[in-house]
């Protein structure tokens, strides 16, 4: 099924949200006039449901599943650089009635009184595909696909000690009705597996992980994909070694004991400043939080980040084109509209290494001058929305992937990332690397560990010297914290070289 | 006030038992019902005006189920009679596709937690918007006007909450409590080469009338802001480190859950099989405290129901016991000793030599090297204690600050880590719930830049 209009969206949530309690689009509009009835500069209602499902699998047993169900609705109200956030879990005429009058606390003054509101309920639906991710299979079947990883894993390799895995599905639905006359609605499904498997030899003991999801149903973990090698390096090896494949849980368990394996090898890492290459894909979250955290409007108003003020100005190398957008096809970010009801679009932040551009949710527009740009994002209805990132990533350039890394004479080449850090107020960031490998005179010799790099995300853009053509996507399960608040994010690049960089390792 | 909220909770622990009886009704073996639920308001202000206002209010409802030793959760945040039972339902049609859990079950009926006991955290207090907006203007002009290196403000905020955790189970053992909470924090910035340095501070407590008072508060968020002031890198090498108290526990912490049983159970532990062996140096006694009385960490029974206990973690250096809850012992053959949830409550390092050593003697007895006072990255692997992390401090020479470092990261491995303290200060942040003063190690490898 799919939804040809941004009405059908609306009237499909609108039914599980609104009617399903009793609850009419006309008692919303009397409530948004309530609303304005202060002198507020404009305000919102969000409702949202939320169910979930989850297994796991331990010591070769699915022995936890779990469910869970969430609706409720927050209401803002907006006057300048103030904002009042009030919230129910229950969905009735008589919460909506006190969680309003809460909200407009805000404002004291009495405002236009205007309590007409006609909704507009134009928007273009991009993502139409309508699914059922927790309903896509039968338990028994999610409890088999766990099953058969953990025997699958154990099967790849002796050293296999134990076997974790996670199946979660979740059904995201909301609709969100503003004083302006905005009225938008969005669906949004998710499927995430993730593995991880510990290794023992000789009484050294490492672990690895794996995981995959996407915007769709449970159908996505049972697609073929190509069967790779243990000692399969991303950018480096072929993708499909034999031209055989298997399904994608099967290719996550399997990657998770290759991941295990290479840390089993892996040798200390060297500190310095070396040359380091980034392989395409998830190391494209040095970009997320290094350059992508820096232009969300909140940090530039607040002049909190390094790139406050700098709009026209070269922030990074001429290679370097940044560019976040909800509308990527397939991406952990996509969306129809954001929580404030903005169509998602594509925003340039960076073109040839000039800063163009910044994300955008209403109020810092309306604080700044500018216009949203699809970025207000909220993680539930009891949080406030603020600008996020959706898919942010670095434009392709013309080096194929084997020359960027075969340029590195003494380096290291980084395939993997545990997670990051950054202070946006000065740009110093911080990442540890899961996988990574030396590189002497272009060649990717051994993997290393405990590889950690540091840098300041504006020395660190002026250090990239070559970009590849190869650009490509994280594997659909980012996730972005600020302020207390997760969000699904997605992340993208292709190979590129960073002349000079501080590396920390363990190494003496 | 206080009155109303146990009469609240009066109501939601009938809610609990009768959600615990349905579940029994409707098969269960056993069943366990947690309800929270959490009232409050936050307010911040950024250039003296009110910012934000947060109307919190939030609650849930989790089940528990086991039939035939197969276990089930579900969870809602509707507490209708109706929502309740869907959910009961919804735990025991899990419970239908997952398979067998020996280990799984309640405690047995002696190890329940036999009297509760009020550890005094109810102190409410009526949220009143307006007042908390002018406590936190009030903090935020002490902080500004404090230091003229200090160029702006991220504001400040005053919170107010109160809420209440109640857990039934099938044995008719009841566990609730309710409890207050208040805080307040300001964050201010300077400028320099290299951009904006921050520089926060917090305080926070059961009851309003035991926060810190703005003067400090004012105080350490400019000392934070300007401490950092033009930092310079240092070269690569290998030195001793301090971890001043306000990181230290992020090097200490690691060892606690370490020593949690699940943790040695799956043997993903960098601490594998350490009970009775000497982690840290033979001076160091580590225990934990989960009933200090007026603190929000106290409680009387561990998330099991089984009675918490303060105990020593580590004894002279070595690893007493694992952290147990009825399940990672079952696994292990051994008995729960009230950890379901991990170390509880506050966790205090003593030097057992009973020498007393201030920041400033810590600082002398290293002479040279480099002193951590933040942190950056997720840079430590738990399964093997392989740490690599960013770090902002200062260069010591002569035993006296010569000047801020960063762009440096520091690497090492926990376990030599530990055995290499060699000296602890008595400036533990009693904000913490680790209370570990500054710990100096012996030598690490830290790379700078030429």
């Amino acid at each position: 099924m799919s939804f040809e209009s941004s009405q059908a969206m609306i009237s499909h949530v609108e039914d599980h949200l609104l009617k399903a309690n009793s609850i009419d689009l006309s008692y919303i509009e009397k409530m948004l006039g309530r609303l304005n009835s202060t002198n507020i500069d404009f305000g919102d209602i969000y409702f949202q449901k939320r169910i979930s499902e989850s297994w796991s699998i331990d010591d070769r047993a699915v022995k936890n599943g779990s469910f869970s169900i969430d609706q409720g609705f927050g209401v803002r109200a907006v006057s300048g650089e103030k904002t009042a956030l009030a919230y129910s879990d229950e969905i009735n005429e008589r919460a909506l009635h006190q969680t309003v009058r809460a909200a407009r606390s805000v404002s004291k003054q009495a405002g236009s009184g205007e309590s007409r509101i006609d909704f507009t309920r134009g928007y273009l639906v991009r993502i139409k595909d309508k699914f059922d991710p927790v309903g896509s299979l039968p338990r028994e079947q999610k409890v088999l696909m766990l099953r058969e990883m953990d025997t699958f894993a154990r099967s790849l390799d002796s050293r296999v000690v134990q076997v974790m895995a996670n199946l979660t599905s979740s059904d995201k639905e909301f609709l969100v009705a503003n004083t302006d006359g905005t009225l938008a609605a969005d669906v949004i499904p998710g499927v995430h597996l993730s593995c991880t498997v510990i290794v023992e030899e000789n009484g050294v003991r490492e672990n690895g992980y794996s995981a995959s999801g996407k915007a769709a149903d449970l159908g996505f973990f049972q697609e073929d994909v190509p069967v790779i090698s243990m000692d399969f390096i991303r950018g480096i090896s072929p993708d499909a070694v034999s031209g055989t494949m298997e399904k994608r849980y099967l290719a996550i368990a399997r990657d998770a004991v290759r991941c295990a394996l290479v840390n089993l090898r892996a040798r200390p890492a060297e500190a310095g400043e070396l040359t380091v290459i980034l392989a395409s894909g998830w190391p494209a979250v040095l970009f997320h939080e290094a350059v992508g955290h820096g232009l969300e409007a909140d940090a530039v108003r607040k002049n909190t980040s390094v790139f406050s003020g700098k709009i026209g100005e070269q922030v990074a190398s001429s290679l370097c084109t940044v560019i976040d957008s909800g509308i990527v096809s397939n991406g952990s970010g996509s969306f129809n509209v954001d929580s404030e009801g903005t169509p998602a679009q594509e925003n340039v932040l960076i073109e040839n290494g000039i800063l163009k551009g910044f994300m955008y949710d209403r109020s810092n527009a309306m604080l700044m001058g500018a216009k949203s740009t699809g970025n207000g994002r909220r993680m539930d209805y009891d949080c406030c929305p603020i600008p996020r990132m959706t898919n942010t990533y670095l434009a392709p350039g013309t080096t194929p992937q084997e020359d960027v890394i075969a340029s590195a004479g003494h380096g290291i080449y980084a395939v993997n990332f545990q997670g990051g850090q950054v202070d946006p107020s000065t740009g110093k960031f911080t990442f540890s690397m899961s996988e990574a490998y030396v590189i002497e005179n272009g060649k990717v010799l051994y993997p290393v560990k405990g590889a950690t790099l540091i840098g300041n995300c504006i020395d660190a853009l002026k250090q990239v010297s070559l970009v590849g053509n190869n650009l490509s996507f994280d594997r659909g399960c980012g996730a972005c914290g600020k302020e207390g608040q997760s969000v699904r994010v997605g992340i993208g690049m292709p190979t590129i070289r960073l002349d000079s960089i501080t590396v920390g390792g363990t190494k003496g | 006030m206080k009155e109303r909220i146990l009469a609240e909770k009066r109501d939601l622990e009938l809610v609990a038992e009768m959600a615990v009886d349905f579940a029994r009704k409707e098969g269960a073996d056993e069943a366990v019902v947690k309800m929270n639920k959490s009232t409050g308001l936050d307010v911040s202000c950024r250039h003296g005006e009110l910012e934000n206002i947060d109307f919190n209010k939030s609650r849930s409802l989790s089940v528990s189920v086991l039939r035939n030793h197969q276990k089930g959760h579900a969870r809602t945040a509707d507490f209708s009679d109706a929502a309740i039972r869907e959910t009961v339902r919804a735990a025991l049609s899990i419970a239908r596709t997952t398979m067998p859990d020996p280990f799984a079950g309640l405690p047995a009926s002696d190890e329940f937690a036999r009297e509760p006991e009020d550890f005094d955290i109810l102190h409410p207090e009526e949220p009143d918007p307006d007042e908390c907006l002018r406590a936190a203007v009030r903090l935020e002009e002490l902080a500004m006007s404090r230091d003229p290196r200090i160029t702006d403000s991220r504001g400040a905020g005053v919170s107010n909450h109160y809420g209440m955790n109640i857990m039934v189970n099938s044995a008719g053992f009841m566990c609730s409590e309710a409890s207050s909470y208040f805080s307040k924090s300001v964050c201010v910035m300077a400028d320099d080469s290299t951009g904006k340095q921050t520089g926060g501070s917090y305080t926070n407590a059961v009851d309003k009338r035991i926060l810190l008072p703005d003067e400090f508060l004012a105080r350490e968020a400019v000392r934070e802001a300007i401490e950092c002031i033009n930092p310079k890198k240092i070269p690569t090498c290998t030195c001793p480190v301090i971890f001043r108290f306000d990181c230290a526990p992020e090097i200490i912490s690691p060892a606690v859950s370490a020593i949690i049983g699940s943790n040695q159970y799956y043997k993903c532990s960098f601490l594998q099989d350490c009970r009775g062996k000497q982690v840290f140096p033979e001076w160091l006694t580590m225990s934990s405290d989960p009933r200090v009385r007026g603190h929000i960490s106290a409680q009387y029974c561990d998330s099991e129901g089984v009675a918490t206990r303060r105990c020593d973690l580590f004894k002279r250096g070595v690893a007493v016991d694992y952290l147990h809850s009825c399940v990672s012992a079952r696994k292990l053959g051994e008995k729960t000793n009230g950890h379901a949830g991990g170390a509880l409550g506050i966790v205090t390092l003593l030097d057992e030599r009973g020498t007393k050593r201030s920041y400033k003697d810590l600082l002398r007895a290293m002479d040279k090297g480099l002193v951590v006072i933040s942190t950056m990255g997720q840079g430590i692997n738990s399964m093997n204690g392989d740490l690599s992390v960013g770090v902002t401090g200062f260069w010591i020479e002569n035993g006296v600050i010569q000047y801020p470092v960063s762009g440096i990261t520091i690497a090492g491995n926990l376990k030599n880590m530990y055995l290499g303290i060699c000296g602890i200060a008595d400036d533990a942040d009693m904000r913490q719930r680790f209370r570990t003063g500054s710990v100096m190690i012996d030598r690490m490898t830290v790379a700078g830049g030429e």
